[in-house]
């Protein structure tokens, strides 16, 4: 009994239930009272951005971060979730929740099917596969202009609507995403401190060792690739919706690797490292905009300085298990 | 009854004859160890039983049933886990969660339901991270729960890779040479925790090169060379074969 | 119709080969993805562009210095950006050569300006014609030089005392620096070169499209990266001979089949090839040891 005593009061010390539910508390009230205090068009434009690189940053490190592998193609699932949603709202059912399901959902499917490569393929060999992806998808979306009208892009998508009532101030829009922001972090943050988390850590840390424990390791790799490329799907039909207008540019290889950058720079693997990350390196060069010219240079400088001195980025993982805490609690009252 | 039957087992890399017709039965319960001088075939041997390689030629039955397709994740799920020569530890994890991850098998959670963190998901968690203490109470490391694996001393780590293959109840431990760098003091150790497993009906196969340690503790030992074997038999039959002394145990008699 | 296609694949090819080695020899010796590397051949293209246009120097003496400076570019890539995280992930290695690649790029739009330059014409340009194919001097230039970069990188490589520290430094580092190896400098060295390669490409790609760009890099290194992986990154044959089947597969793909998908043959080849033989056309095979 007094060992467990020991463990709850370490685990106390370090990760909390009470902080935790105490941060959500806390983040909730900042979500819901900023955009009535700060109603200025450019801020909110500049946060409902920032959502959405966050679903983008957290989805990345389910494969990237938590499962270790380089995934250099995680726009492409934005892309197609973009194109998928406006397409289907605007020529099939005006209906931006089924929209934006269906998004989700054809990612995941493509999310499967760039998972298979896994099976076999390791490493950076696996990453150029998950560029070389993004270019093909890029490529399709450039050449296929029929139907996703080309480089021009696609103009004029609808607004999200509630009920029939249409969400288009920048206010609803920020509570929207916010709120995506929010479910998605919850479960990610559930996905990693579970047996499906554990998995994909053993995976990343030895996968031989991983087998050996009857780890089917092949089926999980390919689900961490279809959850990350879902919620980035989802991602982007927020997003088309959001601008009503995307082209094939804003899905390029950079695109993927900037968001790579952002939850590295945080560090890879935590759930809150990866917010910090995207946090900075999304709002870095809007601090930057003052020094015009060079904002991208000293972007770049920045880069290197900050994996040079802090290659773990930010906020490294810390693999501090929060539910022994309660597991720990339950034992001691009985 | 057998646990274990290898029928003909042959492994080669490209024309290599890693392991050449290798047969024998594990019974039930014993302790079987595998000897033979370095090159000897025995981890590749090791590594053909827990599915990591499939062998070219012969066929492996576990309790009966043919397992020589089954690929490595599906034997451990059948009943037999291992351990690895140069120890393979999630080594930026920590103690507890490496045991977790042992008892991967034995948990049912779906991915949905660890996305969604259902009750069952809830329930299960909170048992298994109790089972976890528990094992790791076993073997003394309770205290180093919270521990990074990479911290803890070489035997220690030896333990928790034990209790790590252990923690999902298989029917047939894998060790392959649980004492490697090990002192003597830290071996005595390890010899009557593996006691203590075959106490409770633990079937345990044995890879090792410490001659003190397999003639110590097993009913039935096999010795190969080449990869070919050579013998089969108990401690005092194999000590007094004139093949494996030819082959083994003169040689080793001279580096000691 | 296909044989022209074959020259002009073999052209590009050659240009493919030379940028990709600069990559292979960063990922033979350190293990490392050097995605900066793209950008040292737009360096390589714009040096030499400023000493003839601006400087107004000899044209050899202005590809000259080109090279030199990029050599001296890619150590120094190497030492500020990758040295202390040698051992660290790959991702933070990754991250580190983009910011560079970012750093190149940013700065010379901001010295030379993010419109397409014209580079000068260098030579005069005679075409020849066969029966049915024309081959301009400028494709022949580029594939004789290609030519002589690497069979000069096959003897520094395979007959010299650098090639065998570099070849024991790929090996094994800790080793090769125990046997009295300075592996800092061979690693230095081994960057210079590849920059080099780098750069000769980017003043031959100037030569034959006349015209380069602050941006030319990105898609030439990933086009390159994508030959170097082909054909077996770390490899250095199976990378030449990679960048050769990507641009004849390029050149062919885009007759053969539809011009507009051109870009997307060489990463649909790139994915086929990585499922069939997962270290690439004449990779080693990689067995992991228990």
């Amino acid at each position: 009994m007094d060992r467990i005593k020991n463990i709850k009061q370490m685990s106390n010390k370090i990760f909390s239930r009470l902080n935790n539910n105490m941060i959500f508390a806390l983040s909730l009230f900042v979500i819901i009272i900023f955009p009535i205090i700060f109603d200025n068009s450019y801020i909110l434009h500049i946060l409902i951005l920032l959502g959405v690189y966050v679903v983008l940053g957290t989805s990345l490190n389910v494969v990237a971060g938590v499962m270790g592998e380089l995934d250099l193609g995680h726009a492409a699932f934005f892309g197609i979730g973009a194109y998928i949603s406006s397409l289907f709202v605007m020529n099939v059912f005006d209906n931006f929740w089924i929209g934006m399901i269906l998004a989700g959902f054809i990612s995941l499917i493509f999310g499967l099917l760039l998972g298979i490569p896994s099976l076999r393929i390791r490493g950076d060999y696996l990453a150029i596969v998950t560029l070389g992806f993004n270019e093909i998808i890029r490529y399709v979306l450039l050449n296929m202009q029929s139907v996703t009208n080309g480089p021009m892009g696609i103009k004029g998508i609808p607004s999200p609507t509630i009920f029939g009532y249409v969400l288009n101030t920048k206010q609803q829009m920020f509570y929207l995403i916010w709120v995506l922001v929010i479910i998605i972090v919850v479960v990610m943050n559930r996905m990693t401190n579970s047996r499906f988390g554990r998995t994909l850590v053993a995976i990343r840390e030895d996968q031989i060792a991983a087998t050996s424990l009857g780890i089917n390791t092949g089926k999980y790799e390919i689900w961490a690739f279809a959850i990350t490329a879902a919620f980035a799907g989802i991602a982007g039909s927020f997003f088309a919706h959001y601008m009503n207008f995307i082209n094939p540019n804003n899905f390029t290889t950079n695109e993927s690797i900037l968001i790579l950058c952002m939850i590295t720079v945080g560090g890879r693997g935590s759930m809150i490292g990866s917010f910090i990350g995207v946090t900075i390196l999304f709002l870095l060069p809007e601090l930057l905009r003052p020094i015009a010219d060079y904002r991208m240079l000293i972007y770049g400088i920045m880069l290197v300085v900050m994996m040079v001195f802090k290659p773990r980025g930010f906020w490294p993982e810390k693999r501090i298990p929060s539910r022994i805490t309660k597991s720990a609690e339950s034992k001691e009252a009985s | 009854m057998d646990i274990l039957k290898l029928d003909g087992i042959s492994k080669h890399f490209l024309g290599l004859k890693a392991v050449e017709n290798v047969s024998f039965s594990i019974k039930q319960g014993e302790i079987f160890s595998v000897i033979g001088p370095n090159g000897a075939g025995k981890t590749t041997l090791f590594n053909i039983i827990s599915g990591h390689y499939s062998p070219t030629k012969g066929r492996k039955y576990f309790e009966g049933k043919d397992i020589t397709n089954l690929r490595d994740f599906e034997v451990a799920e059948r009943g037999i886990t291992r351990t690895f020569q140069n120890i393979r530890l999630f080594s930026n994890l920590t103690v507890l969660e490496n045991v977790l991850i042992g008892l991967h098998i034995k948990l049912k959670s779906s991915i949905l339901d660890c996305l969604l963190r259902n009750s069952k998901n809830k329930k299960e968690e909170d048992e298994c991270y109790d089972e976890a203490l528990e094992l790791l109470d076993t073997i003394g490391l309770k205290d180093k729960a919270f521990e990074q694996a990479k911290n803890l001393s070489y035997g220690e780590q030896r333990k928790l890779e034990i209790i790590r293959a252990l923690a999902s109840k298989p029917k047939l431990l894998l060790l392959d040479e649980p004492t490697a760098g090990m002192n003597n003091f830290e071996a005595k150790e390890i010899v009557q925790y593996i006691k203590e497993l075959n106490s409770t009906g633990l079937t345990i196969l044995l890879i090792e090169h410490n001659m003190r340690v397999v003639m110590g503790v097993s009913n039935n030992i096999v010795v190969l060379n080449y990869g070919e074997k050579i013998a089969h038999g108990t401690a005092s039959e194999i000590q007094n074969n004139e093949l494996v002394i030819e082959a083994y145990l003169g040689r080793s008699k001279k580096n000691d | 119709m296909i044989v022209q296609q074959l020259v002009n694949g073999l052209t590009i090819g050659s240009i493919y080969a030379m940028v990709a080695l600069g990559y292979t020899l960063a990922y033979g010796i350190l293990g490392l993805i050097n995605f900066a590397h793209g950008d040292v051949y737009m360096v390589g293209a714009f040096v030499a562009y400023f000493c003839i246009t601006v400087l107004d120097l000899n044209v050899i003496v202005s590809f000259i210095i080109s090279l030199v400076i990029s050599g001296i570019l890619g150590a120094l890539i190497e030492f500020t950006a990758f040295r202390s995280i040698r051992t660290g992930s790959r991702s933070s290695q990754l991250i580190s050569a983009i910011g560079v690649s970012i750093i190149l790029q940013n700065a010379v739009m901001l010295t030379m300006g993010s419109d397409t330059k014209p580079f000068p014409k260098v030579m005069n340009t005679s075409v020849y014609e066969f029966t049915n194919i024309t081959i301009s001097s400028t494709q022949i230039l580029i594939m004789i030089v290609a030519l002589i970069f690497m069979i000069m990188l096959y003897f520094l490589i395979y007959k010299t005392r650098v090639g065998i520290s570099m070849r024991s430094t790929a090996q094994d580092a800790a080793m090769s620096s125990l046997m009295g190896i300075n592996v800092n400098k061979v690693i230095s060295i081994t960057f210079s070169i590849g920059a080099v390669f780098g750069a000769a490409a980017g003043i031959l790609v100037g030569i034959y499209y006349n015209s380069i760009v602050f941006n030319m890099g990105s898609s030439m290194g990933l086009k390159a990266f994508v030959a170097a992986v082909l054909g077996g990154i770390g490899n250095i044959p199976g990378t030449m001979l990679g960048g050769i089947v990507l641009g004849l597969a390029e050149s062919l793909g885009a007759t053969l089949i539809s011009a507009k998908y051109k870009d997307a043959f060489s990463f649909i080849i790139l994915i086929f090839v990585l499922l069939f033989k997962p270290t690439g056309l004449f990779g080693k095979k990689e067995i992991e040891k228990v």
